[in-house]
């Protein structure tokens, strides 16, 4: 039960509808952050996959059609080769200028080898 | 020929799917047996592929047609051989020619001119005089605009790189789109992805798929690859000749080695520096070593040379262990 309303005092507000009011606001300020956070994570997403667009082997950051880049083992599947040359023609910088070592070094195998390899 | 098999005596339980093409042999082992047929089809499609593009023995493949019609301008050709073209030139470049993809002409004249399979018994002819290849810095390749370049009727030969590169590419669509481990075997060009614990362990022999092979090694990333002239050699008009040409002479490269076997981050640098090592010869061992590629080199009279951390010789448990 609420009590009686007085002349000349601040109007009292029903304390079960400040609290939905409250509650209310609390929601809206919750959406306005989530509605930010998720623009903020697109925005970032969409400048990071124009950087690595731009940045992956195989992609040339470089409007030149003479540039010699990262071809062979490090070209992942699908990626168009960029422009290289034997040198006598558009010839450009290589990507590397040796075979890559493994990751690995082989080690002995103790269980019976799965292929064989050899010359073919 | 072709048959997928379960492989159980491991803990990690393998599926391996073997055929023959190109006179190779042809091995996927995979780390789920379920998906072993489906690993088998991407591993088809990626060889079909290879072999459209860049395939000496098939007139309608494209290196067939750009010697048709190259008049010493650009011409235009698929994405893929684009990429094969890029990739050989890189392995020409890393090895300062050793290997050179201008050799295809060398390699006719040689007899060579078509599946090995027809070779292998002899073919008519003498041994043609030392004269150097057209050479890789003749050839030019145009990604934006999607030529390749070479001299008026030069052949391509492409075998050095891109039966490798398809291992690659292989192992990494089969790792991918089916998520398991992977070892991708094309005459004995390995490459290796998302392998099970300890790695796959891979004989290593004079010929591919020897099941006596004297040594083993566990690999478990990257690639690895078998170069030698025990396989691919022939009789020309009486004169015994192989398939590993010097581009200085155009002719056989008189090597120390048998064999070479080298691991590097791919199947593509692996098999670029064991052909490399053929062609360098007695210069080999230091060239592998300066470039940290542990490989072992098997000498005409049995001697071995290991480099760059290459383990100790040690037999290989169960032999034949995948049916053989």
């Amino acid at each position: 039960m609420s009590a009686p309303r007085r002349a000349g005092s601040p109007p009292r507000i029903d304390p079960t509808r400040a609290a939905r009011l409250q509650r209310d606001a609390g929601i809206e300020r919750g959406r306005s952050i989530s509605k930010g956070a998720t623009f903020a994570s697109l925005a970032a997403v969409a400048v990071a996959g124009v950087y690595l667009s731009q940045a992956l082997p195989g992609r040339s950051t470089s409007t030149s059609s003479s540039t010699s880049g990262s071809v062979g083992a490090a070209t992942p599947a699908g990626s168009p080769a960029p422009v290289s040359s034997g040198g006598s023609v558009g010839s450009g910088s290589s990507a590397a200028s040796a075979p890559s070592a493994p990751v690995n070094t082989p080690a002995p195998a103790y269980q019976a080898p799965v292929v064989s390899s050899g010359s073919s | 020929m072709s048959r997928a098999t379960p492989v159980t005596d491991r803990a990690v339980r393998l599926g391996a799917h073997r055929t023959t093409r190109w006179s190779t042999r042809i091995e996927v082992v995979v780390t789920d047996p379920a998906v072993v047929v489906a690993a088998a089809r991407l591993l088809d499609d990626e060889l079909d592929r290879v072999e459209a593009a860049a395939s000496r023995f098939r007139d309608d493949s494209e290196v067939c047609r750009l010697r048709r019609e190259s008049d010493g301008g650009p011409v235009a050709v698929s994405p893929d051989l684009v990429t094969l073209v890029g990739v050989a030139l890189q392995a020409a470049r890393v090895t300062g020619g050793a290997v050179d993809p201008t050799v295809g002409g060398a390699l006719c004249r040689l007899g060579y001119d078509r599946d090995f399979a027809a070779v292998a018994d002899g073919v008519a002819g003498a041994l043609p005089p030392a004269a150097p290849v057209p050479g890789w810095g003749s050839v030019a390749v145009d990604a934006e605009a999607g030529t390749v370049t070479v001299p008026a009727g030069t052949l391509l030969d492409l075998g050095a790189t891109a039966k490798a590169w398809a291992a690659d590419r292989a192992a990494a669509a089969i790792a991918s789109r089916l998520g398991c481990g992977v070892l991708v075997s094309l005459g004995g060009d390995l490459a290796v992805e998302s392998a099970p614990a300890g790695g796959f362990a891979v004989g290593v022999a004079d010929i591919c798929g020897d099941p006596d092979a004297p040594t083993a090694v566990s690999i478990a990333s990257g690639g690895l690859a078998t170069s030698g002239i025990g396989n691919r050699h022939w009789l020309l008009g009486g004169a015994p000749v192989h398939h590993v040409v010097d581009p200085s002479t155009g002719l056989p490269a008189a090597t120390p080695w048998r064999t070479v076997t080298v691991a590097a981050g791919s199947s593509v640098d692996a098999n670029t520096a064991s052909t490399a090592s053929l062609v360098l010869g007695d210069a080999a061992p230091a060239w592998l070593a300066d470039r940290g590629l542990p490989a072992r080199l098997v000498a005409h009279d049995g001697a071995v040379v290991t480099v760059a951390g290459w383990p100790e010789d040690v037999a290989p448990a169960g032999r034949g262990g995948t049916g053989r």
